[in-house]
């Protein structure tokens, strides 16, 4: 196509949204609706994934050693623990650490230390995984190495923390494309809607002796820029919504980690104004291709 | 200019339309297509756009078929081809003016030309002052006036007319065929289906009669429908 003919298609989406107010209000708002959705739904997922991300990073692995080794066993025991697959972090916690850690963890310090007159704990090791799925497996296998005493990172109940999780994940993802699949459906309905309201222009169009891509083109803008509309709308409601949430909750929730605004907002900008744009192109050209191949 | 050989289309449900339809136009001629409603006038006008396809048969147009076009044909076959329609057929959304450009933009005219050659032919055609109108503010004679005038902004060769005065009053008829006259005169080929007795009684024209698809008759002067 030559540039007089790009001259003449480029104003046409836009002169075309102003005419058809009508149409052009519900397609955007559509496209804001489901978008909307869509946005609030994935910070949910990521935020829940963020949780889960905490929460499984947090899982250790406490390697109780036997009394009575010498050092250059105990760095054998460590050079051994430290070459397994999947060991992040290693960290020698002393017999005297122990006691004070589990000491701070139960309250006031002085009165358990006072309760007890010698120091029960057994020098150990402090392990972090690489990923949470390795940890069963590190700890079987430290399990084996000699001179462990033993080895607990909360059996049972990790692994249905991660099933959990897992299950968790699986849904939101499982639900993210369904709200997906739905939007894609209803925002291209839409727009096929308002194509189609508009097929006598296309067949005047085409009696003049329009050529397909000067038919289409305009068309396909036009849902672009319905697209576009909508997605960053919907986005700014979602951004808006999200801080209003965050303030909201933020204090009274505390042990809940969240997603932060700025983290997320570009991704989420960008995100739906790609799917904005792509949903109202696609939608188009469906939809005059129909009418235009006639 | 025109030639159609052994044309026959039927519609959906075995609605026989045209039935072995041969017939020659010239260049610059005026041709009226008359016939009830139902003896297939229409069918044959939209042929010769290709809006339809024989089932059979050829058609040519200056001696080419126009049978088997790719789709950059048929473009090309349009934009020689003005066409005008009972019901108007014009772009609600578009003014007058852009209603009429339309024609030329999409032969990618420069705007220089576009705006120079939109007013010329709205003057000629007395509907200047409706420029900046949307189709839906003007009387059914003032559309028509703007869709002729989109037919023959380019001045195509052949103009083709669908019943172009069903929707209009005696006087805004009469005005219009001398619109026809007035471009038939300059050069194009008009070959227009109607069912107006008032028009084709008093012809001087060749008149095409058709009847249940059948061409009943063809003779210069009227044709007592």
């Amino acid at each position: 196509m030559k540039l007089t003919g790009l001259r003449y298609i480029l104003p046409e989406p836009f002169i075309s949204l102003r005419r058809n107010v009508g149409m052009t209000v519900a397609a955007v708002m559509t496209v804001i609706l489901t978008l909307y959705l869509c946005g609030i739904f994935a910070l949910l997922v990521s935020n829940i994934n963020r949780n889960a991300e905490v929460m499984e990073a947090a899982v250790e692995i406490k390697v109780f050693i036997e009394d009575g080794i010498n050092q250059e066993q105990m760095d054998h025991l460590s050079a051994q623990v430290r070459s397994l697959d999947g060991v992040a972090s290693i960290k020698f916690v002393s017999r005297a650490e122990g006691l004070e850690q589990m000491s701070s963890k139960f309250g006031n310090s002085e009165e358990i230390l006072a309760a007890i007159d010698t120091n029960p704990l057994p020098n150990s090791y402090t392990l972090k995984a690489a990923s949470p799925e390795l940890v069963t497996s590190i700890a079987e296998q430290v399990e084996k190495l000699p001179n462990v005493l033993a080895v607990r990172y909360g059996q049972g109940s990790i692994e249905k923390m991660f099933i959990f999780m897992n299950w968790i994940r699986t849904l939101g993802i499982g639900l993210m494309v369904l709200l997906g699949f739905s939007a894609i459906i209803l925002i291209s309905m839409n727009i096929r809607l308002s194509v189609e309201a508009r097929k006598e222009e296309i067949q005047v169009m085409k009696y003049v002796g329009a050529s397909n891509s000067f038919i289409i083109w305009p068309f396909i803008l036009e849902g672009m820029l319905l697209g576009l509309l909508g997605g960053g709308l919907a986005c700014i409601l979602v951004l808006l919504s999200y801080n209003a949430v965050l303030n909201l909750i933020l204090n009274s929730l505390n042990f809940l980690t969240f997603v932060s605004l700025g983290e997320i907002a570009f991704l989420l900008t960008s995100g739906m104004l790609l799917i904005g744009l792509l949903l109202g192109a696609v939608g188009s050209a469906i939809a005059v291709r129909k009418h235009v191949n006639v | 200019m025109i030639d159609m050989a052994n044309v026959f289309k039927t519609y959906d449900r075995g609605n026989l339309a045209l039935k072995d339809i041969t017939l020659h136009v010239d260049n610059g001629e005026f041709v009226y297509l008359t016939g009830q409603s139902g003896a297939g006038k229409s069918t044959l006008i939209k042929l010769l756009f290709r809006e339809v396809l024989p089932d059979s048969g050829q058609i040519f147009i200056a001696g080419r078929s126009i049978i088997r076009l790719n789709n950059r044909e048929t473009v090309k076959l349009r934009r020689n081809t003005g066409v005008v329609f009972q019901d108007f057929r014009l772009m609600e959304n578009k003014t007058v003016f852009e209603n009429v450009a339309f024609a030329l933009k999409v032969l990618e005219y420069p705007w220089n030309e576009v705006k120079e050659s939109v007013p010329k032919v709205l003057e000629r055609l007395k509907i200047a002052d409706k420029a900046t109108a949307f189709p839906r503010q003007l009387s059914g004679g003032e559309q028509q006036r703007v869709a002729f005038a989109r037919a023959v902004i380019n001045n195509p060769p052949i103009i083709l007319a669908d019943e172009p005065t069903g929707n209009l009053d005696p006087d805004t008829s009469d005005e219009l065929m001398g619109l026809f006259q007035e471009f038939n005169n300059e050069g194009a080929t008009v070959i227009m289906a109607t069912h107006d007795k008032r028009i084709v009684n008093d012809t001087h024209k060749r008149v095409i009669a058709l009847r249940k698809g059948e061409i009943i008759g063809d003779h210069i002067g009227g044709w007592l429908l």
